[in-house]
């Protein structure tokens, strides 16, 4: 589970380890005994150290050892999301927080375990993807090994809870915990042709405290999430 | 997701964020845990190999779409968290100091407003008061003076007589009455007779004889007291002739006659008939035969009566009023004047101070801030303060 501000989510968790040896494989098969009820189960923490699944550890391991330097040192990232409600902004943080997981079943085509997948529980997760439970921005920190995540969600564009003036004071106030940022990523739903006048105008709100610089952080995410891992 | 169904056109993110987004940097990504619930509906209903297959994709592409973002990010440069706190308090700095430029603008105009409404008050009352500022004339009238004079004589005191009855008279300086009787206003009454025939000639030289008679003179310089002896006509009893009495010392009174104006038996012997004469005698010495005053109301000084010009204004109380009420009005509306003039003044001066603000604040804006989407922001601020810079 992650929830705001002081989580670290592990590539494993200790239920898992705790139920499993780590062989069960993904198959169609063991479809009915990962149901998204038994992957909200309500995740511990991992310590520093703990055990982990070997085969997650060479895939993802292997991308840091690529693409990290200075190995030992944990490399600390920092993004900002933002997006429309119902553009699937929470669904996308859920598999941000999983991505050595995601990396990990996509290069043994599901020989890892389903239960290593993380449901990360968002406000919004569950219901009505349209309008967004998120009312404050959050930070989330994400402890991957290698890399630390810090995620800045704010509450979905639009979602009518806020005035377009809030959303650059909710911003500002949840920067304040940070040092950095590394990048601003725009969640938009691919479906849509275009930005709406309502969604333009919040953008306009926040990009007025972006820095000049930030030109070379932004990051587009074009999703077309339609349904989140807990909607059956 | 594959960019192949992407409908958004980036276009609308790009003028937002005034950047190309590049392709390493869109990222198209789907939850594949989605999916698989999607595949657990339709497990054993369509074919679960390929089911496996797409899904296996789904978590590759996936996988490699988070590893291309955090790619990226790694790639980043890194912005300090606090730039964009500092753009934020500059953001709000700007909109404080507009609404404080409105704030002071809506002031100024409303500040500007008054002064023109008290101006043309001011010049209202202007006009008023010019229109009445002559409320004062100067009439030019006449009126009888007593005035020193070089001689004396006698004049009569009663109000607005103003006779000077005998001037200059010989008579002696006096203070009693009584001895203006002697004055020449009050000596002699004249009656009128005619001798027509020698008959009549005869009859006056009867009664009347020549005889030295003392007449005042004025030797010592007017002072009155000089008296001469002349022979003149008179008679020393009264006498009746042609029904007039004629009281004792009269005189006879023709043309051309002798120096003290009165006649002598020669002047009568030589009078060609007929002719008329005045027989002048002390018949009543009270009332002046001049003005018809009585003798003690006049007096004898070395002043007579002299009809002098004076000028004199005079205010029209109304328009006098109208002027001090115009005035007054003026005087107020001209202290509110010069009050709402300074107020103006540092009304303006505030409003260039917060000008000058702004605008170094929206040239740090622009500066620092990310220019696509500050444009508008930024384009308003300077529209209001180049509307402000025309009306100051």
């Amino acid at each position: 589970m992650l929830s705001g501000d002081k989580m670290e989510l592990a590539p494993s968790d200790a239920t898992s380890t705790a139920t499993s040896d780590g062989s069960e494989m993904l198959s169609l098969e063991s479809w009915d005994m990962l149901s998204p009820d038994r992957s909200n189960a309500s995740p511990v923490e991992q310590e520093p150290g703990q055990p982990k699944v070997a085969s997650q550890q060479s895939h993802f391991e292997e991308w840091c050892a690529a693409h990290l330097q200075g190995a030992g040192e944990q490399k600390q990232l920092t993004l900002l999301l933002l997006g429309e409600a119902g553009s699937g902004k929470s669904s996308f943080l859920n598999l941000l927080g999983n991505f050595p997981t995601v990396m990990q079943h996509g290069q043994e085509a599901f020989a890892g375990k389903m239960s290593d997948f993380r449901n990360l529980e968002f406000e919004n997760g569950l219901k009505d993807q349209k309008v967004s439970q998120t009312s404050a921005a959050t930070v989330y920190h994400l402890n991957m090994g290698p890399l630390s995540l810090k995620i800045v969600d704010t509450p979905g564009f639009g979602d009518g809870r806020h005035r377009s003036s809030d959303y650059a004071k909710l911003f500002v106030d949840c920067l304040k915990k940070l040092d950095h940022v590394n990048a601003i990523a725009f969640v938009i739903s691919g479906r849509d042709s275009r930005l709406t006048a309502q969604l333009k105008d919040v953008m306009m709100e926040v990009c007025t405290i972006f820095p000049k610089a930030a030109k070379n952080n932004i990051v587009a995410i074009f999703t077309n999430t339609m349904q989140c891992i807990h909607c059956t | 997701m594959h960019p192949l169904y992407l409908s958004f056109n980036i276009d609308a993110l790009n003028r937002m964020v005034e950047q190309t987004v590049k392709p390493d940097r869109q990222i198209f990504i789907e939850n594949p845990y989605v999916l698989w619930e999607r595949c657990k509906q339709n497990k054993g209903k369509v074919d679960d190999a390929a089911l496996q297959t797409e899904l296996v994709k789904a978590f590759k592409d996936a996988g490699k779409n988070l590893a291309k973002l955090f790619a990226a990010m790694l790639n980043m440069p890194i912005l300090n968290a606090t730039e964009f706190e500092q753009l934020y308090k500059l953001r709000q700095s700007i909109e404080s100091n507009t609404m404080k430029v409105l704030a002071e603008q809506k002031l100024l105009q409303e500040q500007q407003k008054q002064l023109q409404r008290r101006r043309s008050r001011m010049q209202s009352a202007q006009k008023v008061e010019d229109a009445n500022k002559n409320y004062t004339k100067t009439v030019h009238r006449k009126r009888w003076v007593l005035k020193k004079s070089e001689y004396h004589g006698t004049a009569c005191g009663v109000k607005d007589c103003h006779s000077n009855c005998h001037v200059p008279c010989k008579l002696k300086r006096t203070m009693d009455s009584e001895h203006l009787k002697m004055c020449s206003a009050f000596k002699l009454k004249s009656k009128t007779a005619t001798l027509h025939s020698e008959t009549d000639r005869k009859e006056l030289l009867h009664h009347m004889k020549d005889t030295a008679c003392p007449f005042l003179v004025d030797n010592d310089d007017l002072n009155g007291d000089g008296v001469v002896y002349q022979s003149v006509l008179t008679n020393a009893n009264a006498f009746q002739f042609q029904n007039h009495h004629v009281m004792a010392g009269a005189f006879v009174k023709i043309h051309a006659a002798s120096e003290s104006g009165w006649a002598t038996e020669s002047h009568v012997t030589d009078l060609p008939l007929p002719a008329d004469i005045r027989l002048c005698d002390k018949f009543d010495q009270d009332i002046c035969k001049v003005c018809g005053h009585h003798r003690r109301y006049h007096f004898h000084r070395n002043k007579i009566w002299c009809e002098e010009e004076y000028s004199k204004e005079v205010v029209d109380e109304e328009t006098k009023q109208k002027h001090d009420v115009a005035l007054r009005r003026k005087e107020r509306n001209k202290r509110h004047v010069k009050e709402l003039e300074n107020k103006i003044e540092l009304s303006g001066k505030r409003q260039k101070t917060l000008g000058a603000d702004l605008l170094t604040n929206i040239q740090q804006f622009e500066q620092h801030g990310l220019g696509g989407n500050n444009t508008m922001f930024v384009q308003e601020h300077r529209d209001l303060l180049q509307g402000i810079g025309s009306t100051c």
